[in-house]
């Protein structure tokens, strides 16, 4: 897809995506002892809101190579017209309903917005990409929405 | 001839000192404690270790296909069991940056002590075997302990410099306190060869 | 739905076989995920080039149990899921780092086949060679399905 049709995804969104895992004790500690420190007992039964998009981070293998979904059309179209790096820059995160231990989520993803042309930003030119991800369990409940913003651009020019 | 022999200095440098095998000869065939994983085992972690080795075996992420194999549920490779005796990352930070041992009473941590007291701070893990000897499950706490299999009671002359070999042997056990695992660790302790340099000076 | 599953029965191999090479790119996202994701193996040789070369080595390097896992992984990938793997032998020799380039080939040749306690066993000699040499050598044994 050309930069110029992409405005076109603006507003659609994907199909349900299931995580790679369900949430399990080992990943809720792992998380805990990174960002808390080491402690003698480890809650493990809620998990830490913060940690939601954990859950939609993509395998290590095999990866995915067709982009099929339209935030993913979205960001194979700038890497197509070279804007390749990908820096996060904004994520906001509501929680509706805590993650328990065994849960398994699913989420979507709907493109929000997309500049409708090359920005100056204080890390160099480039386009804003916002994403809407809407988290559920598998009772169909939505636990979390989270607005993630990324910046597409050629290379990173700080500029002060 | 004779002139040949006035330009050999007789060395002068300290005695070299070398390990006498009764300091720690009481240590051997001592085991440590049962130690506690810092997980017990889980499917993610499954998950992960079979991305990393991009091994698809539907046994270890395949949830229907496992329950219709002959385990009837879903297994953990059998070569990640040591994963789960690790320390955390607390500990490992502790005992790897900031030299602050996890568990300094347990045998081979006080044979590692006296070893390197001598001189011999180097080390080189140079052989390992495992026999796997029961399924590993999601749910599984494997616990471990460290026995203290054998010393060299005399110093080898090897690539790294002088050293000592130390074998240990790790006993895995699971809730059941059924052995799902030995494993033998062969690893040399070595003397730097900045520290036998001085032999060689003059 | 299972995926296409290939097994290899005891009957069918033999003495002096080699199994088909394979090899994987060695670079810093193996040996960190490897070290830290997969095996939980805190030490900062095998994640921070800082702290590596702050001790010695040029790089960070793998870790043993992720060495260890790649030749388990390498051999039940040819065997298939109805095989077991029953002991694991490995040596290390030259360091696996992550050099531009740098990969690794694994190799296997069967060296034992017998049977015992009701098991169809074979041992294998197995060797994972990168551009500085053999980084593993080791054997191994494992149990095959048998026709029957």
């Amino acid at each position: 897809m050309d930069l110029s049709q992409i405005q076109v995804l603006v507003g659609k969104e994907s199909g349900p995506i299931r995580a790679p895992d369900e949430v399990s004790t080992s990943d809720i500690r792992h998380w805990r002892e990174l960002m808390e420190g080491k402690k003698e007992f480890w809650n493990t039964d809620v998990t830490p809101p913060p940690m939601t998009m954990a859950w939609a981070m993509d395998r290590l293998w095999p990866k995915k190579v067709e982009a099929t979904e339209p935030h993913e059309q979205v960001l194979q179209a700038f890497d197509d017209a070279g804007y390749t790096l990908t820096v996060g820059i904004a994520l906001a995160q509501e929680y509706s309903n805590p993650i328990r231990l065994g849960d398994q989520l699913t989420f979507k993803v709907k493109v929000v917005s997309i500049s409708p042309t090359e920005e100056e930003t204080k890390l160099g030119k480039g386009y804003r990409v916002s994403l809407l991800y809407t988290f559920s369990n598998q009772a169909g409940d939505v636990i979390s929405m989270q607005t993630y913003t990324i910046l597409k651009s050629h290379r990173l020019e700080m500029v002060s | 001839m004779g002139k040949d022999n006035d330009m050999i200095k007789s060395y002068s440098g300290p005695p070299e000192k070398t390990l006498d095998y009764s300091k720690v000869a009481h240590l051997v065939g001592q085991s440590s404690p049962f130690h506690e994983p810092h997980d017990i085992v889980t499917k993610s972690d499954i998950r992960h270790w079979c991305e990393v080795m991009q091994d698809s075996n539907p046994l270890y992420t395949d949830e229907e296909y496992a329950q219709d194999s002959r385990y009837g549920s879903i297994i953990a490779p059998p070569s990640m069991v040591q994963t789960w005796s690790l320390d955390d990352m607390h500990d490992a930070l502790q005992r790897f940056v900031h030299a602050n041992q996890p568990f300094k009473e347990d045998p081979h941590n006080q044979l590692f002590d006296i070893i390197d007291s001598e001189g011999y701070n180097g080390v080189v893990a140079t052989a390992q075997e495992q026999w796997y000897l029961k399924s590993i499950r999601p749910g599984d706490t494997i616990r471990s302990k460290i026995t203290v299999a054998n010393v060299s009671k005399y110093d080898h002359h090897t690539r790294q410099g002088v050293g000592r070999y130390v074998d240990i042997v790790f006993t895995f056990i699971n809730q059941r306190d059924e052995e799902v695992c030995k494993a033998s660790f062969r690893v040399l302790k070595y003397k730097p060869p900045m520290d036998t340099r001085h032999l060689y000076e003059g | 739905m299972a995926p296409e599953i290939n097994n290899v029965y005891w009957e069918d191999v033999e003495v002096g076989q080699d199994l088909p090479q394979k090899s994987r790119d060695i670079d810093t996202t193996l040996i960190v995920s490897g070290a830290i994701w997969a095996s939980h193996d805190f030490m900062p040789v095998h994640h921070s080039r800082d702290f590596a070369q702050e001790k010695g080595a040029p790089d960070i390097f793998m870790n043993i149990l992720t060495s260890n896992g790649l030749m388990a992984s390498y051999l039940e990938q040819w065997a298939g899921p109805e095989a077991e793997l029953k002991r694991m032998q490995v040596g290390l020799q030259v360091p696996n780092f992550p050099t531009e380039g740098n990969k690794m080939d694994m190799n296997a040749r069967i060296t034992r086949k017998y049977e015992e306690a009701g098991n169809h066993l074979i041992e294998l000699e197995i060797s994972g060679d990168n551009n500085l040499g053999p980084h593993v050598v080791g054997s191994a044994t494992m149990a095959l399905p048998a026709k029957g």
